[in-house]
């Protein structure tokens, strides 16, 4: 399918929505597809990076904090902000 | 009031003494929303690709020649009442967190701008129609209304959101994680709007 493809370039050209002889419509299709592309992992990995320093905060606050009994009720970390 | 919402201790499988439960890093109501606004932010980077690569097609000058003027001057004053609005919203988020009870009033003004620029755009929208911008009349005018049109159904789901926090607030039942959950909303409804104006009306 792909040597195929690959040998017949005029077929990606027949798309009506895609073939555009002008520079700027080629141009805002890259641009536009870079965008999506990158968008996405920018803020999954955005969101996921912040998440893991919070998780490393917290731990180094339940570390620096004393020792607690286990029969009393847990209270707020000191060591992050509630959110 | 902690945020974290921890319950009580695991209890032990088979003897022994039971763990404590670690808080969770993030409330449910923080990451759900952040989750929410991501999927929405796609949705809008869809949108205005398409509306960049329609525009970069087009024949002639953009907008279309013969289309009424969208008005650039009354819109950046609303994007200000918006931009506001976020602000005061965070300063009520400031004051919550030093003693509940006074974030009441920013949190009231900034419900009361956003209120305003919702239905500023509204009366700015009725104007267009009857000028004869419709849904239909050019392919500028059909992104234009969609575009912004999905903005706006954001903004009062988020303007209830926050009309909900407040009314909690004022009863003395916020939860705080509910109050942050909010305010994710509102802080991606208000950041999107200056890149749609850019966008679509400049």
């Amino acid at each position: 399918m792909t040597a195929v493809l690959g040998g017949s370039p005029g077929f990606a050209r027949a798309c009506a929505v895609c073939f555009s002889a002008s520079d700027e419509t080629r141009d805002a299709f890259l641009g536009t597809t870079v965008f999506l592309t990158v968008l996405p992992l920018l803020m999954i990995g955005g969101l996921v990076l912040w998440l893991w320093r919070r998780a490393l905060r917290a731990e180094r606050g339940s570390q620096l904090a004393p020792a607690r009994s286990l029969s009393r009720p847990m209270a707020t970390p000191p060591a992050i902000r509630p959110l | 009031m902690n945020a974290f919402s921890g319950r009580g201790p695991i209890p032990p499988r088979s003897g022994g003494l039971p763990l404590e439960r670690r808080p969770p890093v993030v409330s449910n109501a923080v990451l759900g929303m952040l989750m929410f606004v991501t999927a929405e932010a796609m949705l809008f980077a869809g949108l205005i690709s398409a509306f960049v690569v329609v525009r970069s097609d087009s024949v002639g000058a953009w907008p279309p020649p013969g289309q009424p003027r969208l008005p650039l001057e009354a819109t950046a004053v609303n994007t200000l009442a918006l931009l506001i609005s976020g602000g005061l919203l965070y300063a009520a988020h400031r004051a919550y967190r030093r003693e509940p009870g006074a974030a009441l009033g920013p949190l009231t003004l900034s419900i009361a701008l956003g209120a305003f620029f919702v239905l500023f755009q509204g009366v700015e929208w009725v104007r267009l129609i009857g000028e004869g911008l419709t849904l239909t009349s050019s392919n500028h005018s059909s992104f234009f209304y969609l575009i912004v049109g999905m903005h706006a159904l954001h903004a009062v789901a988020a303007l209830a959101a926050l009309a909900g926090v407040g009314l909690a607030l004022r009863g003395g039942r916020l939860r705080p994680d509910r109050f942050y959950g909010a305010q994710v909303f509102w802080y991606f409804v208000v950041g999107l709007w200056p890149i749609l104006y850019l966008q679509v009306y400049l």
